[in-house]
């Protein structure tokens, strides 16, 4: 190992830095458990990371460990503290945080729960005209207005200030009209944290902004800071600046403190990440361990990452050797599935012939369009290869189960005034009732579903024998069950939803006969549905609201597909022995190398993040960009070059043996693709000729 | 590399600045144009910045792209060494409007995942939009219409409330058309009209609507093709550091068919080049894209008569026979003094002669051909019986010119489509080239029959035309026609009687259609009908997921042609845009919209799998528009309907397909909009004289429909026939008279033009 260490013999904070690969979180861990063999209580030890799934390391050594108690070891992000925080000290700081009737409860929203709520502000001054400065929908003014009050808080700026930051940064040789879209931006972002204050709704940005105002009571960051003894902070170039000072802060207060930094990182910038105040940091601490080499990469990707980098024009590096291996393929196809075919067919040739393991490959891309992953997987499925991936979302009426359970519901709830098309009842009754194929279940929507009478549904009997006969008797009775459970539903109160559905899934849908029966995937669906159902109540009703209108609510959005199931991957998904199919920044963050990496439509113009948007702005919404400011096309320019470098190393690093690039000509939506990526490789093509690779 | 002739050898000599080419049809324009644009990016490659700098080439269509891309490629690579597609890039105006806005989409106001807006969608947004305000407003229109000549005013007002909608859409279309032209919001106009104190109803329908149409695209989230270009001009106006970057990337601009160039287009290429290095290359002659749009064919006129540009004239062409560019040159010839045409029409075509090339040129031009006026004075001819003489022509030349290649040009689509029906009655090969790329059509169609069968899966009618059209096509399209021992007729009559749907695709126990003793099918064609049970099932199956990946499902098993399985995956994509703006609909109304794409009433964006365009082939005869045809030629051309009603010349007894004859005083409603509204913006409201640009409208359609000729008449190699016919209301006292070109054409052929 190649590794420097400055600083104290014995030093209570270390700052340890290098490359993905190098062994930071190893040396993290066995700090950890060194802590742990010194009978350091594991409740008094604290892991801060910037996401969840940076957290798995851990998990997964404190499980393998035996040391028992273990598990204790606190494992946390900054959000995960805060929300403790707001609920513990609710009573204490809510009327000071100014929301009225603090003697009640305090509700928390979720991303999607906190857009629903603005939606109503955006949608009035749409309306009126006040966002025609911008061609932006707007569930996307909702999102960028959401987010932009996360940014402010998470930088410890005042949410008044967003559109006076963004309107300097705008600089005023361009069009004013901007200004006023701003402007708008400012007075719904206004509305909404008034009707937040007003209700109890705690949002992202406010569960910060209350745990800042803790931050400053002298009992609570007693009680805080007297918690743990030792704590480790992973990546802290993901974190924020407000992490930073909090980290800077603690620091002395404690026993133990170890801090690990990656090089080239600074991912999450999107969400805050503020990478050279985590570099920053060092000064905080008694001592720094520089570990300078990877252990993981072979030495082909290694000359890839310094080609990159030469490319880059990163200082003090030269090209690799032209007689030395670089360890990158690439094919160039005039069209998208050309391109999807080669990928599935090289993952085939790796697993087949050289019996790598699915897990040990991924396949990632700028974007990741539902038609690209469907089609993908249908690709490798076909090639007896299975495929996991992992979208943050997915809308719950794409989900042929949740559409049979919400269709299902709706027939049991005529109170809610909507009557399910002929078509989908056909396919809920071919969801709950296996033997009714595709084509009788049509017949039975069309023969049984009346939307214009009370009943809805009429029993078997009722129909002529002859249609009798060919939706078959077998199902008429699974038919009659059923119906008749609904009926029964009908005739009692209308039950909360999400207990609607439990019900519907135990007493009916699961039992022999029936759809749901022995399918563990249609379980897992039922259970996102009835989780989701619930989280849309608890944040946004009373606990004595109308289940009928609840219910109603919900089942509208989820119709018009604007509430996404809250998807987190199961550990069993992890485990399973799957290629890996994500957008690329989203690999990254799951931070698990694998042997072979995939980079699909490397021409695309998205591999390219862009930090300007038109209500929002991660760098001059942060703490570091100095208000006043113009954002100049320079910097607009040389920031993206610096991500694209950053995206591509943190990649390179994460890869042990080879990339293989995916070259479209024409992208998915038919344009021609030339993005910057390309050029990087260009140049590495032409001091590394590849006579190998071509065209399709 | 092949040679170049000297004309062409200056134009390649181009080292720095501004320089006009104005080249005469078949000049080698595209020729010279890549081998110009391998020289310059062969330059940026020595200076080893080919990576960060790159020749812009413009172009006119997508075609015309794929064409430039490779030639250009195969140039670079095979006579230069170097790596194809780098150090340029070939873009139509709009795709490169597209790269400047999605490099910063936010200067233009749009979040990242912006989505362009196809026709449909447009189209929708406006016919709402002006339904809603017929409904407020119709009685406004009535001053604009005239009832004299009705016999029953009553059912006269019935009609136009109906058709109010349709001339509400046209005023709309205008005026947006004209304001993102312009760069005009819809608030700056209305700021400007109030302030001239011009409150004329056509220019308030028109900003009503604009209004109404940019919010809805803003909801969506979306832009149409034409804000893409006010969006990047946008962007790189509000930036000017981001202008000067995409300046330095793009050190050469090159644009073709510059005759065609829009004023939005000469606005964006200007500040790109930055008054530096812009080679614009055009034929004045062929400027046909003018009526329409916003192009304006003087805009490559006046740059090239600008102090300071480079003048190169591509005058030589070997091309068309001798008698063929007689006959063009006396076109040009002719309408620069006829009496028979108002002064206004002298300019229509610019004094440009094709020179036929000289002696031991490469390219010598072909021995003269047969050219026939298929017109005689105080002829009559109705449609029916031009298109009878044309088969016969056809049936009585085609067998004889086995190795000849052979057009029928049409003024348009509608026509085409009657002269593909006879051809097809007659037994001749055709292709045709109307409207979208017949692989869209044919793609979409497909899938629509598939969608159709998931909507109904109970009727055996969609379920035979299921395997009609779909599967058996499909999975024997490898055997040639005499091959196929079993039509799929018998089978698709069968289907079709079948009464229960369900007896053969999911028969339950002992009812398998398949295997009932009455059938009469022979066991090769059960086996087959096995195979398409189990697809039909796999699609059925397939139904319940969401559009997008039921197309892409259906798309695996049907396709196998690289560029219709990325249509389909496009088509995929779109789809899904439609399900979620309509969370309501359902596969019935899925079906309906592919329908929609299917049968061509959207543009969308097709995937063209050939890289160089379309090649003739011989002996089948193709049928395209004469504006599709521009940029292609054949041994033999057929030029139809060269009557007073598609080529008309400013006379009074001329009729014009945008004067509506219930609208009074033959005004043009969208041409008295335009000057409305430019009256406005330019802050002279005294300017507008009702029915001045209604006239001018009529010289001006006049003048293209005359280059549209000259087009047409420069397509054919050897022969050359030109037809005409009365009109479809020749009954109705409503005659078509020929063409005054047509006439005068053939004055000269019977005359001097044969003999000379």
């Amino acid at each position: 190992m190649t590794e420097t260490y400055t600083g104290e013999a014995n030093p209570r904070s270390m700052f340890v830095e290098g490359p993905f690969g190098a062994g930071k979180t190893t040396f993290a861990l066995e700090t950890l458990f060194a802590w742990l063999d010194a009978r350091i209580p594991p409740e008094r030890i604290l892991v801060l990371v910037p996401q969840r799934t940076l957290a798995r390391r851990y998990q997964l050594a404190l499980r393998d460990s035996r040391r028992g108690p273990a598990g204790m070891v606190e494992l946390r992000t900054l959000g995960g503290l805060a929300k403790d925080a707001c609920t513990l000290y609710w009573p204490f700081i809510a009327k000071a945080a100014g929301f009225s009737r603090p003697e009640l409860e305090p509700q928390f929203l979720t991303i999607e729960t906190s857009q629903y709520e603005i939606a109503r502000f955006v949608n009035t001054a749409v309306e009126r005209g006040e966002f025609d400065a911008i061609s932006v929908s707007p569930q996307q003014i909702a999102r960028e207005i959401i987010d932009s009050l996360g940014k402010a808080a998470i930088n410890e700026l005042d949410y008044r200030s967003i559109p006076e930051r963004l309107g300097a940064a705008w600089g005023p040789d361009r069009p004013r009209n901007r200004l006023l879209a701003y402007a708008a931006a400012g007075r719904v972002a206004d509305a909404y944290r008034t009707y937040c204050l007003e209700y109890r709704l705690l949002d992202y940005a406010l569960q910060i902004e209350m745990f800042i105002l803790l931050l400053r009571q002298p009992r609570f960051r007693e009680q805080f800071f007297g918690r743990h003894s030792h704590l480790i902070v992973e990546h802290v170039e993901e974190e924020s600046s407000l992490t930073h000072r909090l980290v800077r802060e603690w620091i002395p207060t404690l026993q133990g403190a170890l801090l690990t930094y990656e090089w080239d990182g600074g991912h999450r910038f999107v969400l805050g990440a503020d990478a050279e105040g985590g570099s920053r940091l060092r000064e905080a601490c008694n001592g720094v361990l520089t570990l300078d080499r990877s252990f993981f990469n072979q030495p082909g990707v290694l000359n890839l990452h310094r080609e990159v980098a030469c490319s880059f024009r990163r200082p003090d590096v030269e090209p690799v050797p032209t007689d030395e291996d670089i360890a990158f393929s690439y094919r160039h196809s005039g069209f998208f599935p050309e391109m999807l075919d080669w990928v599935a067919g090289e993952v085939e040739r790796l697993v087949e012939q050289e019996s790598v393991p699915p897990t040990e490959i991924a396949i990632l891309a700028p974007y990741l369009s539902d038609a690209l992953l469907f089609s993908l997987g249908d690709k490798l499925r076909q090639r007896g290869i299975e495929s996991l991936s992992h979208r943050p979302s997915r809308a719950l009426q794409d989900e042929p189960d949740a559409r049979t359970l919400l269709t299902l519901a709706a027939l049991a709830h005529p109170g809610w005034g909507y009557r399910p098309p002929a078509d989908d009842v056909a396919d809920a009754l071919h969801g709950a009732i296996p033997v009714l194929d595709p084509i009788r279940a049509r017949l039975a929507s069309k023969v049984l579903y009346h939307p214009r009478l009370e009943d809805l549904l009429t029993p078997f009997d009722r129909v002529n024998p002859q249609m009798q006969s060919r939706m078959t008797y077998v199902a008429g009775q699974a038919y009659d069950r059923l119906r008749e459970w609904l009926m029964e539903y009908r005739a009692g109160e209308p039950a909360l939803l999400d207990h609607f559905f439990s019900r519907l899934f135990g007493e009916v849908l699961s039992k022999a006969g029936f759809g749901f029966h022995d399918r563990p995937e249609a379980g897992r669906v039922t259970a996102e549905l009835i989780e989701s159902a619930q989280k849309f109540r608890q944040a946004l009703y009373e606990t004595d609201a109308d289940p009928l209108e609840v219910g109603r609510e919900y089942h509208r959005i989820v119709r018009q597909g604007l509430l996404s199931a809250l998807y987190v991957a199961s550990w069993r998904d992890e485990l399973r022995d799957a290629v890996f199919v994500a957008p690329a920044y989203t690999f990254l963050m799951r931070n698990r190398p694998v042997r072979y990496q995939f980079w699909l439509d490397a021409g695309s113009i998205g591999w390219w993040e862009r930090l300007e948007q038109p209500l929002t702005h991660p760098y001059v919404l942060s703490r570091t960009w100095p208000a006043g400011q113009v954002w100049t096309d320079a910097d607009e320019f040389y920031r993206q070059e610096e991500m694209l470098y950053r995206l591509m190393s943190g990649l390179i690093r994460r890869c042990r043996e080879r990339i293989y690039l995916g070259i479209s000509d024409l992208g998915e939506q038919g344009f021609e693709q030339r993005g910057p990526m390309l050029r990087v490789f260009q140049q590495i093509l032409r001091r590394h000729p590849q006579p190998g690779s071509g065209e399709n | 590399m092949s040679t170049l002739r000297p004309s062409q050898q200056a134009v390649i000599d181009y080292d720095a600045g501004q320089m006009g080419v104005s080249a005469v049809p078949g000049a080698g324009k595209t020729h010279t144009l890549s081998h110009l644009a391998a020289r310059l990016v062969e330059r940026l490659t020595e200076a080893g910045v080919a990576e960060e700098q790159e020749v812009l080439i413009v172009t006119l269509t997508n075609s015309a792209v794929n064409s430039f891309r490779s030639r250009i490629g195969k140039i670079v690579q095979q006579e230069r060494g170097l790596l194809p597609y780098v150090g340029y890039r070939v873009r139509t105006l709009h795709s490169l409007a597209h790269d400047i806005v999605r490099m910063r989409p936010a200067l233009a106001g749009l979040a990242e995942g912006f989505d362009i807006v196809d026709d449909r969608t447009t189209g929708t947004i406006m016919r709402d939009l002006s339904e809603s305000w017929v409904r407020n407003h119709v009685d406004d229109l009535f001053d604009y219409l005239t009832l004299d000549f009705a016999d029953d005013p009553e059912q006269l007002r019935w009609k136009i409330r109906k058709e109010a909608p349709e001339i509400v859409e046209e005023i709309a279309a205008e005026v947006i058309r004209m304001a993102k032209n312009n760069q005009w919001e819809p608030e700056e106009i209305r700021a400007r009209m109030e302030q001239a104190g011009a409150d004329w109803l056509l220019a308030r329908i028109g900003i009503d609507l604009y209004e109404g149409y940019q919010r809805s695209l803003a909801y969506r989230g979306s832009v149409d093709f034409d804000d893409l270009v006010r969006l990047a001009m946008r962007a790189l106006k509000a930036d000017h550091a981001f202008l000067t970057r995409l300046q330095e990337r793009w050190p050469y601009i090159l644009e073709d068919e510059a005759q065609d160039s829009s004023k939005a287009q000469n606005e964006l290429l200007e500040l790109l080049s930055g008054g530096r290095n812009w080679v614009r290359v055009g034929d004045p002659n062929q400027a046909i894209f003018t009526t329409f749009t916003t192009a304006d064919a003087n805009l490559l006129r006046n740059f090239i008569k600008q102090p300071g540009v480079l003048d190169r004239p591509l005058k030589e062409s070997g091309r068309s026979s001798s008698a063929i560019i007689a006959l063009a040159n006396y076109l040009v010839e002719w309408s620069s003094r006829a009496e028979a045409l108002p002064e206004q029409l002298h300019f229509a075509l610019a004094k440009q002669y094709i020179v036929p090339t000289a002696p031991g040129d490469e390219q010598q031009n072909p021995e003269d051909g047969q050219i026939y006026v298929d017109w005689k004075p105080g002829e009559n001819r109705t449609p029916e019986a031009e298109i009878d003489r044309l088969v016969k022509s056809l049936k009585g030349w085609l067998p004889d010119h086995t190795d000849w290649t052979v057009a029928v040009l049409v003024p348009e689509n509608s026509r085409g489509f009657k002269v593909a029906e006879a051809l097809r009655e007659a037994g001749i090969a055709y292709e045709e080239l109307l409207r979208s790329t017949s692989a869209t059509r044919s793609a979409a169609g497909l899938i629509q029959i598939v969608f159709d069968f998931l909507a109904e899966p109970t009727s055996s009618r969609v379920l035979s035309t299921l395997y009609a059209e779909v599967w058996y096509p499909r999975t024997h399209r490898h055997e040639a026609a005499d091959e196929q021992e079993h039509s799929p007729d018998q089978v698709a009559l069968e289907l079709r009687n079948l009464k229960n749907t369900e007896d053969f695709l999911w028969p339950g126990p002992g009812g398998d259609w398949l295997d009932h003793p009455d059938n009469v099918l022979e066991p090769e064609e059960i086996a087959r009908l096995r195979d398409f049970r189990e697809a039909a099932r796999r699609w059925l199956t397939a139904s319940i997921l969401p559009a997008d990946q039921v197309i892409l499902t259906i798309s695996q098993e049907l396709f196998t042609v690289a560029s219709d399985l990325a249509l389909a995956h496009k088509i995929a994509l779109v789809m899904r845009g439609i399900a979620q703006n309509n969370p309501d609909y359902r596969l019935a109304d899925l079906a309906r919209e592919l329908r929609l794409i299917a049968s061509n009433e959207r543009r969308f964006l097709g995937f063209d799998d050939s890289s160089s365009g379309y090649e003739p082939r011989k002996s089948v005869v193709t049928i395209a528009t004469m504006h599709a045809a521009k940029g292609l030629e054949w041994d033999r051309v057929y030029l139809m309907a060269l009557n007073n009603y598609g080529f008309p010349s400013a006379q009074p007894t001329d009729s014009y397909r945008s004067e509506r004859y219930y609208v009074r005083d033959s005004l043009n409603l969208s041409a008295e909009v335009h000057a409305q509204i430019m009256a406005i913006m330019h802050g002279q409201p005294d300017t507008y004289v009702e029915g001045e640009a209604s006239r001018q409208a009529r010289y001006d359609t006049a003048a293209e429909r005359l280059r549209l000729m000259y087009v047409g008449i420069t397509r054919a190699r050897r022969d050359l026939i030109l037809m005409w016919n009365m009109g479809r209301f020749w009954n109705e006292g409503r005659q078509n008279q020929p063409a005054a070109a047509l006439v005068a054409l053939y004055n000269y052929w019977i005359g001097e033009g044969r003999h000379g």
